[in-house]
C-alpha cells in the first residue's frame, strides 16, 4: 500500500559541449563512473530519487550530446519531457549565448502544451575555474536573460560546490509538480448498449 | 424477517476510498465476520449482501466494495449510481487517503443523489502510534459537508456494526417508486432485438 | 541550432545498416554478457552500469532460479510465488542483470511501465535508453525489431505509444519471444483498454505506472506461464476432461444464458474450459480466453465474493470495456459472464444461480474435482499393439515399467484439433517431473513448432529429430497437429506407430477431452 505517491519525471539537460553538464550530473547522482555512450546514441541516462514534501520523484535524467549531429533526434529525446536545465560555462560566452538556441530548440521540438509555462531552470558552471578570473559572463548578465525569459530560476556552481546543484533540482522539482497537475487523463471507453447514460460508446465490432 | 409494522428496506451501499483505507477489510468483517492482515487488493467491485435488523425496519444491505486503484476512477459512478447510501473510507495513519477521501466525498455530493446517507470512515483506529489524521479533524469536515463521521478498525470490529447500523437508522423509511437498488431491470425482449441487430 | 548544416556524420547515423554498430555499443555497456557482432567475439568492456543510480547501494544478490521439483504441473505451479519478486532491484544489481529474461514496458517519451523485475522507477534510467535505442533507429526510418548481443536477444515491439521490450537469453526464437510480447500487451489492454493511446496523445508527459497498480500479480502469472502453458504458443485453449453428458448439461445452461443476452459464458476449471458458449456471431478468441482466465485466477479478490468488473478482450474489441461477473463456486471452479450493459448485474447474478443449479443437480462439481484428481490422458496408459514389438537388437523403451513413460518411450504429447482450437496434452510422468524437465520439454515444443510453421517454408507435414534430450515428433495435417516427445534412443518406426496411436487414441476419447460443437470462431 503506497504511503506515498511516486512521481516519475522526466529532467532534459541541454547545453553545449564541455560545459560541464555530464561531471555536474556525476556528482548530482552520486555515480562512481562516466558513461561512455554518449557519442553513440546521444545521451546518457540517470535516475535520481528526490524526496520532497512526504512525496517521493523519480528523475529520469536525459544528459543528452549537446552535438549537432543528434538534432534530429530531439522529438525523440524530448518527448514528454516535465522539466529542462540549460547549463552553460561561466567563462564562454558562446556556451551563454546558446542557451537561447538550446532553448527555442528545445520548445519546438518538444512542443509542451503550455510553452510559456514550461519549467526550465538554469545553471551557470565552472564559477571555481582559475579563482573565477576567467569568469566572462556575470552573474547580473544571466540573470537578466533568465528573468527576460519568464523568470528562469537561476544557479551557480561548481565541480566541488555541491548544493547548488540539489537546489537546483529540486527547484524545477517543485515547478514540474505544479505544471503538472492533475487532470484526470484516464477515460476509458465502455461498451454501453441499453443505458441511458451518456458513456462512449464505440459500436460492437463482431 | 419482517413483522407486522416492521419495514423490509433494500438498500445500495457503496464503498469508496483510497487504495489501502480498508474498504474489502471493513466489508469482510461486517458480512462475514473476518480479517485478513494482508488483504489483497480489489479488482473491479466486489459485491456482497447483509441484511440489519434496526428498531422499525428490517435493511437488506447490497454491498459494492469497489476497487481503489486509479484506473477505476472514472468508472466509479456505474457503482455509486442510485446508491442509497455511501462509506467513504480513509485510513487515519495516512493523509494522503484523508485528503483522497474529501475528494471522493465531494464527488458524490456533485453528482449523486441528495438523499443518499454518507459516512465517513476513519479506519485503522487500532494503530494508535501511527494516527496522522485526528478525530476532530475529520469530524470537524464531516460536519460541515453534511456527512456523519465514525473511526472504525476492521481488525479489532471497533465500530464495524455501528457504522452500517447508523446508516441503517438514517436510511428514509419510504421508498422510491422505481426499483429501490436505483438498476434498471433489462428487458429481455430488448436484449433480444439489441443483440440481433448490433452484432448482425 | 536550428540552421545546422549536415556534417558527414549526418548521413552515417541515418543509414540503417550501420546503425547495428552503435546498438551493439550501446548494448553491451548495458553489461549483458558477451558481444558478438555477426559471428565476431569482442572483448567485454567492464563498463558500468547503463545509468547511475543513486538511491541506495547495488546489492550483489545471489541469483535464486526458482526451481521446484514436484511429481504434478498443478503442485509446481502452486509452489511458485505469485507477484513480483526481487522488487528492491535495479540495473546497478549484478543479480538483475544475470536474470534470464526480462521483460519491460515503457512509453514512446522513455518512461517506465512496468519492468518484471525489479523496480520501475529504479529502472528508469534502463527504460530511457531503450527509448533511445527505438527511438535512434526509428529516426534512421528503420523499425529495430531484434538485435542479438552474445548469448541475450532482444526483442522489441511498437504499439502505438507504447514499446514493449523483451531481453532474453533462453534460447527462444524471436517469433516466440514476439508473441509473448504481444500476449504481454494483450494482457495490459485487457485492464486498461486502448484508451490509454488517447492519454498519450493528449499528453506526452502521462505516467501511465499508477494505473496499473495491483497488477504485479497479473503479469507475473502470466509471464511464468509462458513456461509451462501451452496454449501461450499454441493460441488454442483445453478442456477439463469430463463426461459429455456432464460437459453437455453444462454448455446448454450456458447457451441459455447467451441467448438471454450475455456475449459471453464461460465456466472454467483452473485454466481449463469447462464449457463455454457466446451470442449469436461473438467469437472469443484463445488468446482472449487465455488472458480473461490469467487474470481472475492470479487475483485473489474474485475467490472472496462475486463480483462486477470492467474487462476489455483485446481480439474482440480492445477500444473498450466490457462488464464481466465472475463468481467462485469453489477453489477451482469459476464462471465469468461477460455483458456488454453496465446494468446487468442482477441478471447475470441470477443466471449464476441457474448454472449453480445444473451444476449440483448433475454433482458437476463433485465430477470436477475428481477430474483434477485423476488428471488427463497418461502416456503409461496407452493401449499397445503387441504385434509392434520391435524386432532389432535395440534394448530399451519397450514396455510400461514404471519410470520409463509410455511405451516405445513416449515421454509426452500435445494434440491440437484445428478445427476445435483445442489441445489436449499428456500429463506429465516420469522421467518429465521437475518443472525445469517441463520447461525444457516445452522449449524444444516450441522450437519444433517454429520449424514447422516457420514463414515462407511452412507449414510442413512432418519431422522427426533427435538430441541428447529428446526425440521428437511432429505431424501437422489439415485437421490436426502432434507433437510428441520420447526417449532420445526411442526407435522411429515405433516411434511414429505410436503416434498413430496417439491419435487413434484422442479420437477414442474426443468426446471426454475435447468440447464439441462450440468452437468459438464458428457458432
Amino acid at each position: 500500500m503506497p504511503s506515498r505517491r511516486r512521481t516519475l519525471l522526466k529532467v532534459i539537460i541541454l547545453g553545449d559541449s564541455g560545459v560541464g553538464k555530464t561531471s555536474l550530473m556525476n556528482q548530482y547522482v552520486n555515480k562512481k563512473f562516466s558513461n561512455q555512450y554518449k557519442a553513440t546514441i546521444g545521451a546518457d541516462f540517470l535516475t535520481k530519487e528526490v524526496h520532497f514534501e512526504d512525496r517521493l520523484f523519480t528523475l529520469q535524467i536525459w544528459d543528452t550530446a549537446g552535438q549537432e549531429r543528434f538534432q534530429s533526434l530531439g522529438v525523440a529525446f524530448y518527448r514528454g519531457a516535465d522539466c529542462c536545465v540549460l547549463v552553460y560555462d561561466v567563462n564562454s560566452a558562446k556556451s551563454f549565448e546558446n542557451l537561447n538556441n538550446w532553448r527555442d530548440e528545445f520548445l519546438i521540438q518538444a512542443s509542451p502544451s503550455d510553452p510559456e509555462n514550461f519549467p526550465f531552470v538554469v545553471i551557470g558552471n565552472k564559477i571555481d575555474v582559475d579563482g573565477g578570473n576567467s569568469r566572462v559572463v556575470s552573474e547580473k548578465k544571466a540573470r537578466a536573460w533568465c528573468a527576460s525569459k519568464g523568470n528562469i530560476p537561476y544557479y551557480e556552481t561548481s565541480a566541488k560546490e555541491g548544493t547548488n546543484v540539489e537546489d537546483a533540482f529540486l527547484c524545477i522539482t517543485k515547478d514540474a509538480m505544479k505544471s503538472g497537475e492533475e487532470e484526470e487523463m484516464y477515460l476509458p471507453d465502455t461498451i454501453d448498449v441499453g443505458t441511458s447514460n451518456t458513456q462512449r460508446s464505440s459500436g460492437c465490432e463482431c | 424477517m419482517a413483522t407486522p409494522g416492521n419495514k423490509s428496506i433494500n438498500a445500495k451501499l457503496v464503498l469508496l476510498g483510497d487504495v489501502g483505507a480498508g474498504k474489502s477489510s471493513l466489508v469482510l468483517r461486517f458480512v462475514k465476520d473476518q480479517f485478513v492482515e494482508f488483504q489483497e487488493s480489489t479488482i473491479g467491485a466486489a459485491f456482497f449482501s447483509q441484511t440489519l435488523a434496526v428498531n422499525d425496519a428490517t435493511v437488506k444491505f447490497e454491498i459494492w466494495d469497489t476497487a481503489g486503484q486509479e484506473r477505476y476512477h472514472s468508472l466509479a459512478p456505474m457503482y455509486y449510481r442510485g446508491a442509497a447510501a455511501a462509506i467513504i473510507v480513509f485510513d487515519v495513519t495516512n493523509q494522503a487517503s484523508f485528503e483522497r477521501a474529501k475528494k471522493w466525498v465531494q464527488e458524490l455530493l456533485a453528482q449523486g443523489n441528495p438523499n443518499m446517507v454518507m459516512a465517513l470512515a476513519g479506519n485503522k483506529s487500532d494503530l494508535l502510534d501511527a494516527r496522522k489524521v485526528t478525530a476532530e479533524e475529520a469530524e470537524t469536515y464531516a460536519q460541515e459537508n453534511s456527512l456523519f463521521f465514525m473511526e472504525t478498525s476492521a481488525k479489532t470490529a471497533a465500530n464495524v456494526k455501528e457504522i452500517f447500523y447508523e446508516i441503517a437508522k438514517r436510511l428514509p423509511r419510504v421508498q422510491p417508486t422505481e426499483n429501490p437498488t436505483g438498476m434498471v431491470l433489462p428487458d429481455r425482449s430488448m436484449d433480444r432485438a439489441v443483440s440481433a441487430s448490433c452484432c448482425a | 541550432m536550428t540552421s545546422s548544416s549536415p556534417s558527414s556524420s549526418d548521413t552515417e547515423f541515418a543509414d540503417p545498416d550501420t546503425i547495428s554498430e552503435p546498438l551493439q555499443s550501446q548494448l553491451e555497456s548495458m553489461n549483458l554478457s558477451g558481444g558478438v557482432t555477426n559471428g565476431s567475439l569482442r572483448e567485454e568492456p567492464p563498463s558500468p552500469t547503463s545509468s547511475g543510480y543513486d538511491g541506495g547501494g547495488a546489492s550483489e544478490d545471489e541469483i535464486r532460479e526458482a526451481s521446484v521439483d514436484a511429481d504434478t504441473a498443478s503442485q509446481h505451479e502452486a509452489a511458485w510465488l505469485p507477484g513480483k519478486r526481487h522488487v528492491h532491484e535495479d540495473d546497478a544489481s549484478i543479480s538483475w542483470r544475470k536474470r534470464k529474461k526480462h521483460f519491460f514496458i515503457l512509453s514512446n517519451s522513455g518512461k517506465p511501465i512496468y519492468s518484471r523485475y525489479g523496480d520501475e522507477h529504479k529502472l528508469a534510467g534502463f527504460s530511457a535508453t531503450l527509448q533511445a535505442i527505438i527511438s535512434f533507429v526509428e529516426n534512421g526510418g528503420d523499425r529495430v525489431n531484434l538485435v542479438k548481443a552474445g548469448i541475450h536477444q532482444v526483442v522489441f515491439l511498437v504499439k502505438g505509444p507504447i514499446y514493449l521490450v523483451c531481453i532474453s537469453c533462453t534460447d527462444e526464437t524471436y517469433d516466440f519471444l514476439r508473441g509473448q510480447l504481444d500476449l504481454l500487451y494483450g494482457q495490459m489492454i485487457l485492464i486498461l483498454t486502448k484508451s490509454i493511446d488517447r492519454c498519450f496523445e493528449k499528453n506526452a508527459k502521462f505516467d501511465m505506472t499508477p494505473l496499473l497498480g495491483g497488477t504485479d500479480a497479473v503479469f507475473s502469472s502470466l509471464v511464468h506461464s509462458f513456461s509451462w502453458n501451452p496454449a501461450t504458443f499454441l493460441h488454442a485453449y483445453t478442456c477439463l476432461p469430463l463426461q459429455y453428458a456432464l460437459r453437455q448439461a453444462a454448455g446448454t445452461i450456458l447457451q441459455d444464458i447467451c441467448a438471454s443476452g450475455v456475449l459471453f459464458s464461460l465456466l472454467m476449471c483452473r485454466h481449463k474450459v469447462i464449457s463455454l458458449a457466446g451470442a449469436q456471431k461473438a467469437s472469443l478468441h484463445p488468446d482472449d480466453l487465455l488472458l480473461f482466465s490469467n487474470f481472475v485466477m492470479s487475483s485473489e479478490s474474485f475467490r472472496t465474493s462475486e463480483s462486477f468488473s470492467p474487462i476489455c478482450l483485446p481480439r474482440y474489441n480492445p477500444q473498450a470495456f466490457l462488464h464481466a461477473y465472475v463468481h467462485f463456486f469453489d477453489d477451482d471452479t469459476y464462471v465469468m459472464l461477460l455483458t456488454t450493459r453496465s446494468d446487468a448485474f442482477y441478471h447475470l447474478k441470477d443466471c449464476r444461480i441457474r448454472i449453480e443449479a445444473v451444476l449440483l443437480k448433475s454433482n458437476i462439481l463433485g465430477m470436477v474435482q475428481r477430474s483434477i484428481a485423476e488428471g488427463g490422458m497418461r502416456v503409461e496408459d496407452l493401449p499397445i499393439d503387441r504385434r509392434q514389438k520391435p524386432s532389432s537388437t535395440n534394448n530399451q523403451g519397450q514396455d510400461t515399467a514404471v519410470g520409463t513413460g509410455g511405451p516405445f518411450g513416449l515421454w509426452h504429447f500435445i494434440y491440437r484439433s484445428i478445427y476445435l482450437d483445442q489441445y489436449v496434452s499428456s500429463e506429465f510422468s516420469p522421467p518429465v517431473t521437475s518443472h525445469r524437465q517441463q520447461k525444457s520439454l516445452y522449449r524444444a515444443y516450441q522450437k519444433l513448432y517454429a520449424s514447422m510453421h516457420e514463414k515462407g517454408l511452412g507449414p510442413h507435414k512432418t519431422q522427426y529429430r533427435r538430441d541428447e534430450n529428446y526425440t521428437l515428433l511432429c505431424w501437422v495435417t489439415p485437421d490436426f497437429e502432434l507433437y510428441a516427445a520420447f526417449d532420445p534412443l526411442a526407435d522411429k518406426a515405433m516411434a511414429i506407430k505410436m503416434c498413430n496411436q496417439v491419435c487413434q487414441r484422442v479420437k477414442d476419447v474426443e468426446n471426454e477431452v475435447f468440447l464439441q460443437g462450440a468452437s468459438p470462431f464458428s457458432w
